[in-house]
């Protein structure tokens, strides 16, 4: 955390990636993945204004923002599921749109926000589909793709559920499954559309402390859109918050989490202080800004 | 382990319908006003046979038969690939107005060209097929907007492009007169006419090779199973792989509207039984459907051919008469 980053406030249609540090900073020249100038939108409208966004390699990334502020938006930029109207994004430094597609898939994994899968593939199955990037032909599965399908189910601990039908199973195990199968398609690299959306609260603590695991053990750059804060503050080493589309602040929680960032970005009057267990920045109480 | 033993199950429906596609096939060859027995067919076989049964079998009932076999095969493999890329399982190359333009071709050959101008054996299959190309690609064009198209766009876009070409045709036929109205009802509701040898082979080699394009593009079926971001994050190029898939399934359609006229309901509801039996997996979809699909005709040419014998009922009104009912009790059950 050597920078010391402070919140940005920026005001409006100006290109910054954090107030104090701009496109020579550290984390942003050795970004795992990398956005430039980056704009989205349709016609004349700018649903993201031109925006440099980075995230860090090694570590856990949390979008945040209210409703409509485009950070689902970004994260479908930044993973090219989303043309972008201007800038570039950069995936360990190469321009993402001059590289073929399976490329990008072998180094990037993504998560989109509620996932359907067709009725009655089973968890294998659709595990399985991790593998499509590194394979040729027919697709007929290796050793090395039935290893990594195995080293995926156990650590989303889904081994017993190989065989079971994806809408057979609840909420939290069918995101589990997800994640294993963007985890067979073994990237350093893996961003997660509102993973925890529809998921009670130990089924986001779950799903969340999974991610952090694989970012911890198996050194997985992690990037997530997320509504609850608290978790969001907790599991994250770097934040960024969004308004209205473009970048309001980014840094550590510590940073970013603060009232002021709050009343600018949620427009909450909002009570923060140390989890007593995580030690993170929590928010204990909140109302309407006046 | 569970899913190799969901694999080997798989495999095992999957020589199951084989072995009933060739049991069909053996009961269509039967089929008719005259049986063939086993004994006779080793005469057909050895040379040995009278003329006239060598060219009742060889040169009549073969050819249609498995023109009703391929027809199958064909308008299977059609739905179960608009089904996996639109993601919808109402998609069928009916709904895409490949038929419907097809028929306005035919018809307006039969109204424009005199009768005897061109002979019809030539014309009539290579119309349905330029029909059904030209409103697929027309489908296709329409339905891109901002530069990418979307399936169900498509598939909207061929609803309202069936209904209007099938207007069309209507009007067309007006002025007919009541042989050639019959004649081109006939074709919309779907017969086999035109069973050569010539278009058994054009058939079963473009088929062939179609078939072996998708079970090329099943595993990418798969992954567009999961909708267009997921896929896009698996490394599909969703626009280039879902173009690519559905040229496959209007060569498909093309070819056996060319033999098989108007025909629906094949496509719709085979790859809907194959699913039943082996699940959602196109590696193992686009093999079952094909023979569901095979099976399904080759039962509704039997019942087209004997149920009014010595006339005939266009095979596509059998095939819905079968159909029609699984599919209600399909959609009943979900």
């Amino acid at each position: 955390m050597e920078p010391t980053v402070t919140p940005s406030t920026t005001g409006e249609g100006k290109i910054a990636f954090c107030e104090t540090c701009d496109r020579t900073c550290e984390r942003f020249a050795d970004a795992a993945l990398r956005g430039e100038a980056v704009a989205v939108g349709y016609g004349d409208r700018l649903i993201i204004e031109p925006l440099d966004v980075a995230v860090p390699a090694g570590e856990v990334t949390a979008i945040i923002g209210p409703n409509g502020c485009g950070k689902s938006t970004l994260l479908k930029a930044l993973s090219r599921t989303m043309p972008l109207v201007g800038g570039a994004v950069y995936l360990d430094g190469r321009a993402i749109a001059e590289m073929p597609t399976a490329e990008v898939a072998r180094k990037m994994a993504l998560l989109p926000q509620a996932p359907e899968a067709p009725g009655g593939l089973t968890v294998g199955e659709l595990v399985a589909l991790g593998r499509y990037p590194h394979q040729k032909g027919f697709g007929r599965l290796a050793a090395r793709d039935r290893e990594i399908i195995a080293w995926a189910l156990a650590i989303t601990h889904l081994g017993d559920f190989e065989a079971r039908a994806l809408d057979a199973l609840s909420g939290g195990q069918r995101q589990r499954a997800w994640i294993a199968m963007a985890l067979a398609q073994d990237t350093d690299l893996i961003l997660l559309d509102e993973p925890t959306t529809y998921l009670d609260m130990a089924h986001q603590l779950e799903v969340l402390e999974l991610l952090r695991d694989l970012n911890r053990r198996e050194g997985k750059t992690i990037a997530l859109v997320i509504h609850e804060l608290n978790l969001a503050a907790r599991f994250a080493d770097w934040m960024i918050a969004l308004k209205a589309g473009s970048i309001r602040g980014a840094g550590t929680p510590e940073e970013v989490m603060t009232p002021a960032m709050l009343q600018d970005v949620f427009g909450l009057d909002a009570l923060i202080e140390p989890d007593p267990w995580t030690g993170r920045p929590s928010l204990v109480s909140y109302r309407l800004a006046r | 382990m569970t899913e190799t033993l969901r694999r080997h199950r798989g495999a095992g429906v999957i020589a199951l319908l084989a072995l009933g596609a060739a049991l069909a096939l053996w009961a269509d060859v039967n089929a008719g006003y005259r049986s063939i027995s086993m004994e006779e067919l080793g005469q057909i076989l050895s040379g040995t046979a009278p003329a006239s049964l060598a060219y009742t079998l060889v040169e009549l009932r073969l050819p249609r038969v498995l023109t009703a076999l391929l027809v199958g095969v064909g308008l299977s493999l059609a739905g179960c690939l608009l089904q996996g890329v639109s993601r919808n399982d109402m998609a069928d190359p009916g709904v895409l107005g490949i038929n419907a333009g097809a028929g306005l071709l035919v018809a307006a050959f039969i109204v424009f060209v005199p009768a005897g101008a061109v002979p019809s054996a030539v014309a009539l299959p290579l119309l349905a097929f330029a029909g059904s190309a030209a409103v697929a690609f027309a489908g296709w064009r329409l339905s891109v907007v901002r530069g990418a198209s979307s399936p169900r766009r498509l598939l909207l876009i061929g609803v309202a492009l069936a209904t209007g070409l099938s207007s069309a045709t209507s009007l067309l036929m007006l002025s007919l007169p009541d042989g050639d109205y019959a004649f081109v009802q006939n074709w919309i509701a779907g017969s086999i006419w035109g069973a050569t040898w010539e278009n058994v082979a054009i058939l079963a080699v473009g088929l062939g090779v179609l078939t072996a394009l998708a079970l090329y593009g099943a595993r990418t079926l798969n992954v567009l199973g999961l909708g267009a971001a997921a896929a896009t994050g698996l490394g599909v190029a969703v626009p280039r792989a879902t173009a690519a898939l559905t040229a496959v399934a209007v060569g498909a359609s093309g070819l056996c509207c060319a033999v098989g006229g108007g025909l629906t309901f094949v496509g719709l509801v085979c790859p809907h039984m194959a699913r039943r039996l082996v699940g959602p997996n196109f590696r193992l979809l686009v093999p079952a459907s094909v023979l569901v699909g095979a099976i399904l005709m080759l039962a509704a040419d039997i019942v087209s051919r004997t149920l009014l014998s010595p006339n005939e009922i266009p095979v596509g009104i059998v095939a819905a008469v079968i159909g029609a009912p699984y599919f209600l009790y399909l959609l009943a059950r979900s």
